[in-house]
């Protein structure tokens, strides 16, 4: 094709239909089928797919865990990982600016002198403690649960554990907002009482009840293990968050 | 024809007159974050004909300013701080920017914190989001500004 001098050359894409990737880019979400690319974004829209109302509600159970499961709704039914990904995020911001906010408090209204005052200000050492913590405890943890129970032929969806294991954690939030107050006994008892909380939510509602019988043996023994994990996390954030340097 | 013509044109013209043509559409999407008083179809126009160049001077002078005061991390934030420059929305930094060298900065912040989400927030009538679902599409926004002032508001603490 005869150009211009200094026009740009586009490409050749050949005779691919790429303007469903191009054009409709704001469109609502293509089926699994429609796309040969898994990592396409309207694909992910997917797993994101619930109101405002549906994420508060399963907030509330997860944080309340009593009473009907974090899925059982009859409006939507389906795991997201929405809370998978922002719950954890939110605590680790938490946990990393109360860290330092209540040096900030202190020094801001009691003037201190500025020899002792010693503030250091953004601590990204903790911040990167938290990090490692809470998002590999929320990858690695059902990762290797879903490949033990694939292994011991009780399939579950992985979907459903990170969409649980994410809103499980819903109760650390309110523990890492408390950990503002200066009064170590304070966030000490509100985070045992976030992990008791946290892992009753896990062992009421880790396992979806569509694959195979709750009652096996080898699905209550994977229970068990998985809530004792998550008290250990709750130790394990207490312990980064009093003593981590 | 009129596409070559233009680029032609823009190619063979002055270095002045791109530089003052990007600094006005720098100033033009700086007053629209600041004021985003304009009708639904304008903001579509300009969140088309988006650029990296506000972005780009906005994020660099966060860091710099930022990276000033800090000693040890001064690198951590200068780099996490310019990787964020790919994107439109950090035109709304500029408030953030001018929180760091004021003096009651906690109140001045955390007001300015407020106006970045208001500004993204009239972003997002673009996006066409369904109902029910805007408070799930801001709050990433607002933890992510929420992090970017905490690290303005704390960081300078350490020269004190």
């Amino acid at each position: 094709m005869a150009t211009r001098k200094g026009e740009f050359l586009e490409p050749d894409y050949g005779t691919a239909d790429t303007s469903q990737y191009v054009e409709n880019w704001d469109q609502p979400s293509l089926e699994p089928s429609q796309t040969t690319a898994s990592v396409h974004l309207s694909y992910l829209k997917n797993f994101f797919d619930l109101d405002t109302s549906d994420f508060l509600c399963r907030c509330r159970r997860a944080i309340f865990p009593v009473g009907k499961k974090i899925l059982d709704n009859p409006d939507n039914e389906e795991a997201d990982i929405y809370g998978w990904v922002w719950i954890p995020t939110t605590i680790i911001l938490v946990l990393s600016v109360n860290s330092s906010l209540y040096t900030f408090f202190n020094a801001l209204f009691h003037q201190q002198d500025a020899s002792l005052s010693r503030i250091s200000g953004v601590n990204f050492r903790k911040f990167w403690i938290f990090g490692v913590l809470v998002y590999g405890y929320n990858i690695v943890i059902p990762a290797l649960l879903w490949a033990a129970l694939v292994c011991t032929s009780n399939r579950q969806p992985i979907l459903h554990l990170l969409c649980i294991y994410g809103y499980s954690c819903t109760s650390y939030i309110f523990a890492s907002l408390i950990s503002i107050v200066p009064f170590e006994v304070v966030y000490i008892v509100s985070f045992v009482i976030a992990s008791i909380v946290s892992s009753i939510t896990l062992f009421r509602n880790i396992f979806s009840e569509e694959e195979g019988s709750d009652s096996s043996r080898s699905l209550y023994l994977f229970r068990i293990i998985a809530t004792l994990l998550n008290v250990a996390f709750g130790v394990g954030l207490l312990m980064v968050f009093l003593y981590g340097t | 024809m009129d596409a070559a013509a233009f680029q032609e044109s823009t190619l063979d013209e002055p270095v002045w007159n791109t530089i003052k043509r990007d600094l006005g559409l720098i100033g033009r999407r700086l007053k629209l974050v600041i004021l985003p008083k304009v009708t639904a179809m304008e903001m579509q126009a300009e969140l088309r004909d988006w650029d990296l160049w506000g972005p780009l001077f906005i994020c660099m002078t966060l860091a710099t300013v930022l990276s000033v005061e800090a000693s040890e991390d001064a690198s951590l934030i200068f780099s996490c701080l310019v990787v964020q420059f790919r994107s439109l929305w950090a035109y709304v930094f500029w408030d953030i920017v001018f929180g760091a060298a004021v003096v009651v900065r906690f109140v001045t912040v955390v007001l300015l914190l407020f106006w970045s989400i208001m500004a993204v927030t009239a972003f997002f009538a673009d996006v066409k989001l369904p109902e029910g679902r805007k408070l799930l599409a801001v709050y990433p926004v607002f933890l992510f500004y929420s992090g970017i002032a905490w690290m303005v508001l704390v960081g300078f603490q350490e020269h004190k």
